[in-house]
């Protein structure tokens, strides 16, 4: 009974494949803590929805366009993530000491936890797998410029590039520069640009081609 | 922060030039910024 839960939650991943050596594993134990009665199937449920439907990147992109729109929020996120997050509701477990690192023309942030995989779940979720992959890990101390070039995101070189790692108790997110050719845009529409790795530095927003060619 | 309670201690966030850290390398220079719990570090 409990293979045929673990089943119905893939997680958001596509999984054409047989479940690996780890996914066995929390399979066993979810069924034994089950068993023993220590944490019902009912709790967990509740959890993994709440991270598949609730808390993910549409989170920080909120934060992000209520910044790009409001000169007093963008002060105050800087000032104090975690509170100015919390006045759009988000907080909780891994967000608990947040710092907003803001990009400017001469300067680009991104994030990484070189011991494991810190990452703020309140505003952007889970994180994606090559986050916690050790090559990127390494690498993106090591090389970020040529890491972010594989991701996409070639930077002028005189552009610095500022490369945080949450390996203790602060949890970052990058607030992206807002693209040109969006003045007058709401704010609803704004979020829809902001993209997970936007947010951690391994991309910045873009405005759509149909969008600015008008 | 997992499991017991222990003693709050500050984290500072402590920045290098990379090539102080790595040595000089084809990438250009860039900033790494570490998270230091207080007891990682020395006055100097």
């Amino acid at each position: 009974m409990t293979s045929a839960h673990a089943h119905e939650h893939n997680h958001g991943h596509h999984r054409p494949r047989p479940a690996s050596e780890v996914e066995l594993r929390a399979q066993a134990l979810e069924a034994l803590l089950a068993e023993r009665g220590l944490v019902s199937s009912d709790a967990i449920d509740a959890i993994v929805e709440m991270y598949e439907n609730d808390v993910g990147p549409q989170n920080g992109a909120a934060v992000v366009a209520r910044a790009w729109v409001d000169p007093d929020f963008h002060q105050r996120l800087l000032a104090d993530a975690g509170a100015a997050i919390a006045e759009l509701g988000f907080g909780g477990a891994e967000g608990d000491n947040m710092v907003v690192v803001a990009n400017t023309p001469t300067v680009h942030n991104a994030i990484v936890c070189t011991l494991c995989s810190c990452y703020p779940w309140p505003v952007l979720g889970l994180p994606p797998t090559w986050y916690k992959s050790p090559p990127y890990r390494a690498r993106m101390v090591a090389e970020p410029r040529a890491v972010l070039r594989e991701f996409g995101l070639e930077l002028a070189d005189a552009v610095e590039i500022r490369v945080w790692d949450s390996s203790a108790e602060v949890r970052y997110l990058v607030l992206p520069m807002r693209p040109p050719g969006t003045d007058g845009w709401s704010e609803a529409d704004l979020a829809k640009l902001v993209t997970r790795d936007s947010m951690i530095g391994t991309a910045v927003p873009q405005v759509p081609h149909q969008a600015t060619a008008a | 922060v997992y499991g017991e309670k222990v003693a709050p201690e500050p984290v500072y966030s402590v920045a290098f030039d990379s090539h102080t850290l790595w040595g000089e390398s084809e990438e250009p220079p860039f900033t790494v910024l570490l998270d230091m719990w207080e007891s990682y570090l020395e006055p100097v």
